[in-house]
């Protein structure tokens, strides 16, 4: 099902995606090494847009990134998603915020946060990604930690079933309400 | 004696009392190594195995962890009648959700349950158990704790999501580099040099004997850089943090012993 509607999104905006990919690759090689800054960015694993984390032991995918169109538009397009949470990982690596990561509450919703210390709180600035009402964080949370260092074998592809999808999605208020999705990428 | 004695005038007629100390320390030190050999090597020299027979025992007791996709790692840990515990890392089982499954080397695929696990505590680790009544397995021969330098083998199933199949069992070879005297987060304190890639969590690390000394469960290079934090929540201070992040990690037999009553 999540499948389907993958290939749906595909067609859909496979022109969006190509660019996009093309981006993402050249993006890519110009990525400094691992004794530099590590570097997150959004490609494809089994042609699904994944989170890759650059490591000296070569790339790995963290977050395989399922279309879900429970999600609001333009987040609904798993590239888009991709993209922009790989984005975010970086920003908090670069900031510092990657040290520690914290769960907590904007605009009502739940949230995961970097933070530079254990008990620093969220702010918009640190926000890797927004949760589902009613999603329980530290779940979430655990996960992200888990795929950090230790060696569990999901990796999510296959079929629809194994995909991984955290029910992560964007708040995307300022997306919309500017018409531009720049502010949030930078 | 009279040789100590001898050291000592050696000492006075010219070196300072530190490298008469030394000299000391070393020559008993020595003896008493040369005494503990003695009796160690009577118990485990004639069993070192081949890199061959190592490869084929490690994979013997590996099992495959799976719910609806492959999980990790597990080792065949004990055997009661007919029910056979799987030992593995309690974020192999995380990472997906009950009912589990364990296909055993002989490919077939049983259904596991969690066992309880009181005293596992916060160590990363997870026991299940599963039922044949056809089939026969061979269990982990468990060791002792090693010390650094030992060669160490890891095995186990790695996972890469961009290759078409997985790839079958695979173990590497390395040694003991960095003993912790406290163990990090989840019970890891075994740091060594072979490569363990994602999936081989909750494999076996074996000595040249081909007997448990630890769990795999914790690569090189985490994906980002982040403190290295001990189990008593303090943090490694910088320069320990990064010879721990060029390592990879077991949790320790000492501490499956303690956790799993034998």
């Amino acid at each position: 099902m999540r499948l389907r509607l993958f290939g749906q999104v595909l067609t859909w905006t496979s022109t969006a995606i190509a660019l996009l990919g093309a981006f993402g690759l050249i993006s890519s090689i110009s990525q400094p090494s691992y004794a530099g800054s590590q570097t997150f960015y959004c490609s494809t694993s089994k042609n699904i847009p994944a989170t890759m984390a650059r490591t000296p032991r070569g790339s790995v995918p963290m977050i395989l990134w399922a279309a879900n169109d429970s999600f609001p538009a333009p987040w609904n397009n798993p590239q888009r998603r991709c993209l922009e949470v790989s984005r975010r990982f970086q920003k908090n690596y670069e900031n510092g915020t990657l040290r520690y990561l914290t769960t907590g509450t904007l605009r009502g919703q739940p949230v995961i946060c970097g933070a530079t210390s254990k008990y620093a709180s969220c702010k918009d600035s640190t926000v890797l990604f927004t949760l589902k009402p009613g999603r329980d964080a530290n779940e979430t949370l655990q996960s992200i930690l888990d795929i950090r260092g230790l060696a569990a074998g999901r990796v999510p592809i296959e079929n629809d079933d194994t995909v991984i999808d955290f029910d992560l999605y964007l708040n995307n208020v300022q997306v919309e309400t500017n018409g531009s999705s720049n502010r949030n990428f930078r | 004696m009279n040789w100590h004695r001898i050291k000592l005038y050696a000492c006075f007629g010219g070196f300072s009392l530190a490298l008469c100390a030394s000299a000391l320390y070393f020559s008993v030190s020595a003896r008493c190594q040369t005494a503990s050999c003695q009796v160690s090597s009577v118990q485990q020299a004639p069993t070192r195995l081949s890199e061959a027979e190592l490869y084929k025992q490690a994979e013997a007791i590996s099992v495959k962890v799976m719910s609806r996709s492959f999980l990790g790692t597990g080792i065949l840990l004990k055997q009661q009648d007919s029910v056979y515990t799987v030992l593995t890392n309690a974020h192999v089982l995380r990472a997906g959700d009950a009912p589990y499954k364990i296909q055993t080397p002989d490919g077939q695929i049983y259904a596991a349950n969690l066992s309880s696990g009181d005293r596992l505590g916060k160590n990363d680790l997870a026991l299940l158990q599963f039922r044949s009544n056809n089939h026969v397995y061979a269990v982990a021969s468990l060791g002792e704790n090693t010390v650094v330098g030992d060669e160490v083998f890891a095995g186990g199933f790695p996972f890469t999501g961009d290759e078409p199949k997985q790839k079958g069992f695979v173990l590497t070879t390395g040694k003991v580099s960095l003993l912790l005297p406290k163990a990090l987060e989840g019970g890891y304190q075994v740091g060594y040099t072979n490569d363990i890639q994602k999936g081989m969590s909750g494999g076996p690390l074996l000595n040249h004997q081909g007997q448990l000394v630890g769990v795999n469960g914790m690569h090189a290079f985490p994906l980002w850089d982040a403190p290295s934090v001990f189990a008593d929540g303090s943090e490694a201070a910088k320069v320990l943090h990064e010879k721990i992040v060029r390592l990879s990690w077991a949790i320790p037999m000492e501490t499956v012993r303690q956790a799993i009553a034998f």
